[in-house]
């Protein structure tokens, strides 16, 4: 499962096997592509997803543990059309890019000062969820030394200074999504409950607004996805 | 794409939110998990006896089994046949003959796996001592000659090409593919390797088994990357044993175990139905759940209702008028080493109070089930976690007559599944009467797990399943 932000309004959602474009008007979402992954699909228990959607590109690169290849696809006038493959994601901080852990929903990728594999990426600043659970940022570990903070397997920076993770909490119908202050170590600011247990993250900032969206695996099984308006507080 | 420094911390508020529903169906699984990585070690009493496929008669023997090997279908909880190692299946000739389709795997040696090899396996496990075997050697065109050993044609099973594999029954039958999910039944290669979710990195030896995940398993590489069964014969004396999984109470549920006391009616005291019946009848199975057994529950019948929902008033029945009151003589109880002790000694005393001089003989599961004997203590799992098959089995056991047999094919052929009910009931209450074989208890099986080991999972079969078990970081 992985989400991207194509643009202020288009959502990217990768679930088993597809990918999918979304429209956003305001809070609603309304399906305008789907495109089946190349294949073959292995047979993974518990797959891990990526979707990474370079600035200023009309293109989203797309990772699953499932397939052995990712895929770049282009995201222009509500279309998806899958336009090269590559044996890695490209990933920013990351010279040989991300790949998966066969057979896992582990990604592995070489990146200054955290080891892998990850369970969660984030491409901005940095950040990554360690396979222990442990929340970490490229980079920083010399000066900062290794996180308390855990994680689930989802990451999303809201803005510069506040970074979105799922919660790592044990079995349980609900989770929550916890807003993170940028610090070495990263400091709690709030938790916002969601049903289902949160898969991916991403974040849309303009301005002092963001809109952070949700992929929750849910109870009864399928999965949903959340949308959140988030405001910075005027003091 | 830039990187920015961290800015000062910023307050957020929620505005609104709403949610979407993706038609994408999966089980739900916990917040953080399951993760992939880490290790799992059981502690287990009773060594294993070979890794080559066969009917399971031991906690240990039922593990390995499902650790290191697949059969081409699973069962659900009605019978009916889930993919496996066949992805597929259709049937023709009005349900007398069926095609199964391979699904794309291969053996922990590499080799792929091919209809040639679900061949192979077959025609072993037909001439094994498996009861699902007999029951699908009695199914299949050729099959009786061929498991007798008389000819080694067998006409009821072929394999056109790599992928397909054809069985051909004299009759249609209810559920004919349930007999393939046997243990007995794994798929093996030429060089005799598994195709189960872990693959051994150790040889079998009597202090147990090291494996670890098999990347290429049919549905995915396990979550664990290694799984240790250390054999420990005397698990009291473990204490230097870090072990995620041992013996203990309060057990792992499901209460699937069927605590089963077995009358031999050749031999005295139980030659004698009414002595047979006393003793039946007049066990006191609700204190034995209160005070003996942690997790169980009172059984009246011989199936859990999961596998064979009981008649409306089940009923164990009292002594008879013309019923001694008292029995004499001296009584030679064998125990599975599977039996709770607290259970075993309630059982011994309740046989001390009807009069006998009661000896307890402690013996290996396995051994206690094969053995011959006055009476015999046991915790029974099906074979195969199918009502038709399990009833099959505890025929066996009991050595019944050939009226419980006859009901048992009656119910193989029927298709409709309300008469195949009332004849399973019917072939259930006849071995019940017999009062050979004397249902106790339900009782989880006899393992506990620390916490933070999630997603063990206890088969109707009585093996603990490990390919979906994590371990929180």
């Amino acid at each position: 499962m992985g989400l991207a932000f194509a643009s202020d309004e288009s959502l990217l959602v990768l679930t088993d096997g597809e990918v999918s474009l979304y429209r956003r008007d305001g809070l609603a979402l309304r399906l305008d592509a789907r495109r089946e992954l190349p294949g073959p699909l292995a047979p993974v228990r518990f797959p891990g997803g990526l979707v990474l959607c370079p600035e200023g590109e009309a293109a989203c690169w797309a990772l699953t543990s499932r397939a052995p290849r990712s895929v770049l696809f282009s995201v222009e006038g509500g279309q998806l059309t899958a336009r090269q493959e590559a044996e890695a994601l490209p990933w920013p901080g990351a010279a040989a890019g991300v790949r998966v852990r066969a057979g896992t929903n582990l990604f592995e990728a070489a990146l200054p000062g955290a080891a892998g594999p990850f369970l969660a990426l984030e491409s901005e600043h940095g950040w990554v969820v360690g396979a222990d659970a442990r929340l970490a940022r490229a980079g920083a570990v010399a000066e900062a030394g290794p996180s308390e903070v855990r994680a689930g397997p989802a990451l999303a920076l809201v803005w510069p200074g506040v970074l979105a993770a799922a919660a790592a909490e044990p079995p349980g119908e609900r989770d929550r999504i916890l807003l993170l202050r940028e610090d070495a170590p990263a400091v709690a600011l709030a938790a916002l409950p969601v049903d289902g247990a949160i898969r991916a993250l991403a974040a849309r900032r303009r301005g002092s607004t963001a809109v952070l969206a949700a992929a929750t695996e849910q109870p009864a099984g399928g999965f949903r996805l959340a949308l959140f308006e988030l405001a910075e507080r005027k003091p | 794409m830039t990187r920015g420094r961290a800015g000062r911390a910023r307050p957020v508020w929620l505005a609104a939110a709403v949610v979407l529903g993706l038609a994408t169906a999966r089980v739900a699984r916990p917040a953080l998990g399951p993760r992939y990585g880490g290790e799992l070690r059981v502690a287990l009493a009773d060594p294993p006896a070979t890794l080559d496929p066969a009917v399971p008669h031991s906690l240990t023997q039922r593990l390995l089994s499902r650790l290191v090997h697949a059969t081409l279908v699973d069962v659900d909880e009605e019978g009916r046949p889930r993919p496996a190692l066949a992805q597929a299946w259709a049937t023709a000739a009005e349900g007398r003959e069926w095609t199964l389709r391979m699904a794309p795997a291969s053996f922990h040696d590499g080799a792929p796996v091919s209809a040639a090899d679900a061949l192979r396996a077959l025609r072993r496990f037909l001439r094994s001592d498996s009861v699902a075997a007999g029951r699908l050697s009695r199914g299949l065109d050729g099959g009786e000659a061929f498991r007798r050993g008389t000819t080694d044609a067998l006409p009821g099973l072929g394999a056109p090409d790599e992928n397909r594999l054809v069985l051909r029954f004299r009759r249609a039958g209810a559920l004919p593919l349930a007999p393939l999910s046997s243990p007995a039944a794994a798929v093996v290669s030429a060089r005799g390797s598994g195709a189960g979710p872990f693959a051994p990195t150790t040889p079998l030896s009597p202090r147990g088994l090291s494996a670890t995940a098999f990347g290429g398993h049919v549905a995915g590489r396990p979550f664990l990357d290694v799984v240790r069964l250390a054999v420990v014969p005397a698990l009291a004396a473990e204490g230097g044993l870090r072990a995620d999984v041992t013996a203990g109470a309060p057990g792992l549920g499901p209460a699937g175990g069927l605590l089963l006391l077995l009358l031999d009616p050749a031999a005295a005291p139980f030659h004698d139905p009414r002595a047979r019946r006393l003793a039946a009848a007049t066990v006191d199975r609700g204190e034995l759940r209160r005070h003996f057994l942690s997790g169980g529950e009172p059984a009246e019948v011989l199936l859990a209702p999961w596998l064979l929902p009981p008649a409306p008033k089940p009923s164990a029945g009292g002594p008879g008028r013309s019923d001694p009151t008292a029995l004499r003589g001296r009584l030679v109880l064998r125990v599975a080493s599977d039996v709770p002790p607290s259970a075993s000694q309630r059982i011994v005393a309740h046989l001390a109070a009807l009069g006998l001089d009661v000896q307890a003989s402690p013996a290996p599961a396995a051994a206690a089930l094969g053995a011959t004997g006055q009476a015999r203590l046991v915790v029974w799992y099906p074979e195969v976690a199918e009502a038709g098959l399990a009833l099959e089995e505890l025929a066996e056991l009991a050595g019944s007559p050939a009226e419980v047999h006859a009901v048992l094919d009656a119910a193989d052929a029927e298709r409709d599944a309300d008469r195949r009910r009332a004849d399973l009931l019917r072939a259930e209450e006849a071995l019940r009467d017999a009062h050979v074989l004397v249902p106790l208890a339900r009782v989880p099986l006899a393992l506990s797990s620390r916490p933070g080991v999630h997603g063990l999972r206890v088969t109707a079969s009585g093996t603990l399943a490990a390919e979906d078990a994590w371990i929180e970081p």
